[in-house]
């Protein structure tokens, strides 16, 4: 039972599980995806603030009721506690004061973990106003929460190393939480890609133009209108883009080259649909695909 | 080499999950992984098998709702059709001359975003599903926004136009409604159309009229 004899083993399933999920880490990665889903959070959360009470305020325009009937089994909401607007105030600032934890790293695991709470009790909330960008944040941030996230580029390890104490080492926790990053980012891939395939739009090549007519998204039907070709080669290089994300980040060989495509097309896929912060979301994504382990048995 | 490794920083030893944390981890992790493909399964848009359903609901829900994982991640953006188009809100009170209340109006970005889905909540819903309690709380929110207790509330959809078609075209009201309260409660009335209120009159037919 050498050692020799131990590497010359086929790699079982076991292994590989063992291998992608345990395998220590190191923790910047997961700081640099903290500082930027901090940063999503605060973009998300500013998109909230100014009509907060005209929604959730004691005679807002989602009364709790009905957002309590829309919501699915289950679903809670801590802002269903509210009954002032001092109150409603207090939970959504508490929600910002988190993700602003997350940007600069201070308590970030437990400002992670206030994050997730607090953002989905303000989707549940008002869970029709809810978009893509939104159910990715929640995403990252339990994925956040996983790992050790104030390990590296974060106030956490400033006040750790003037009490003398060293930096973290690569960890089998960050392993665990940039795996579900990558889990996830594949999965919300695939299904996005399954939802789009389901429509004409998206084979007949003319979704880039209905996308082009939404509000919020890069108009390019002058463009569109003087080539039919370009439509279509937007539309079906979106899907093809999206394909090869889901199933790219998962081979070692191209893995960092997929992401790092990621990083440019996601923003501007986000544009063309009409949904930025979608797009930035992804992106965040992609950054864990980028710097994540290399080690993943595949 | 040597320098640059006797300036390393020393780093803290890893501390390595022990077999029996390791164990319950992966229980953990496979749990939720089969939750994950579950909540994707279940929330298509071509909804979802009964089995699954209900798997998904007495294992899973309890604790992937809550946290907002019970997600499908379907994020298809448009097929082109209708409902895909951007959706507007107007408030004005009842029956007055007043300037309407238009939601999102001038505002822009993810903040105009939630509002359209407000607006297409209640016209995809429609005022008989369950677009109706919505567009109820919304007019209830609108009273003190515009100093009445009776409000007329409705929905526009954007024109989306073909590519191989003429550019200009208006705006459809897809919804309208009359909410108002009456003493402590309040009532939402539906304005139809105006084909289907008006009483139909047949025109006498020939034999009809000379048989009188």
């Amino acid at each position: 039972m050498n050692g020799g004899e131990s590497t010359a083993r086929p790699s079982t399933v076991g292994d590989t599980w063992m291998r992608f999920w345990f395998s220590p880490a190191p923790v910047r990665p997961l700081a640099i995806i903290r500082i930027l889903t901090g940063i999503l959070g605060l973009l998300l959360a500013w998109s909230y603030a100014d009509d907060l009470q005209a929604w959730f305020g004691p005679a807002g325009m989602i009364p709790r009721d009905v957002a309590a009937e829309w919501r699915p089994r289950w679903g809670v909401s801590l802002y269903d506690a509210a009954t002032t607007s001092a109150s409603v105030t207090a939970l959504f600032a508490a929600t910002v004061v988190a993700f602003s934890c997350l940007v600069v790293g201070l308590g970030s695991r437990l400002a992670a973990v206030a994050g997730a709470v607090l953002w989905a009790s303000l989707l549940h909330r008002g869970p029709m106003l809810a978009g893509p960008a939104d159910d990715c944040l929640s995403v990252l941030l339990w994925c956040l929460a996983v790992g050790p996230c104030g390990g590296d580029l974060a106030l956490d390890r400033m006040l750790a190393a003037r009490a003398g104490r060293a930096p973290p080492a690569a960890t089998p926790w960050a392993s665990v939480a940039l795996g579900l990053l990558r889990v996830h980012a594949s999965a919300i891939v695939l299904a996005a890609v399954l939802a789009q395939l389901k429509g004409d739009a998206w084979w007949n090549g003319t979704a880039a133009w209905w996308l082009a007519s939404r509000a919020g998204a890069v108009d390019l039907r002058e463009a569109y209108l003087g080539s039919e070709y370009l439509m279509n080669l937007v539309s079906h290089a979106i899907v093809a883009f999206e394909i090869l994300f889901a199933v790219g980040i998962w081979f070692t060989p191209v893995r960092r080259t997929v992401a790092a495509v990621g990083l440019v097309a996601w923003p501007l896929i986000g544009l063309l649909a009409g949904e930025p912060l979608w797009g930035a979301a992804m992106a965040i994504f992609a950054v864990a695909a980028l710097l994540g382990k290399p080690d993943t048995g595949t | 080499m040597a320098r640059a490794a006797k300036n390393a920083t020393p780093r803290s030893p890893a501390t390595e999950p022990g077999e029996a944390v390791r164990a319950g981890v992966t229980v953990a992790l496979a749990a939720y992984l089969v939750g994950l493909v579950l909540a994707i399964a279940t929330n298509s848009l071509s909804g979802s098998s009964a089995l699954l359903g209900t798997v998904k609901s007495r294992l899973f829900s309890p604790l992937l709702v809550p946290a907002w994982l019970d997600l499908g991640y379907d994020h298809r953006f448009t097929y082109g059709l209708d409902e895909d188009a951007d959706h507007e809100l107007e408030l004005v009170p009842h029956g007055g001359a007043a300037e309407p209340l238009q939601l999102p109006g001038a505002v822009a970005g993810e903040r105009a975003a939630r509002w359209r889905r407000l607006a297409r909540t209640i016209a995809v819903g429609g005022l008989d599903g369950d677009g109706s309690p919505v567009a109820a709380g919304v007019g209830r929110g609108g009273f003190a926004r515009l100093g009445t207790t009776d409000v007329d509330l409705r929905v526009f959809r954007l024109p989306q136009p073909e590519r191989t078609a003429a550019a200009d075209a208006a705006a459809e009201q897809v919804v309208a409604a009359r909410i108002r309260r009456v003493a402590d409660d309040v009532q939402l009335i539906r304005e139809e159309p105006r084909g289907e209120v008006a009483p139909l009159v047949r025109q006498p037919s020939a034999a009809a009229e000379g048989s009188r």
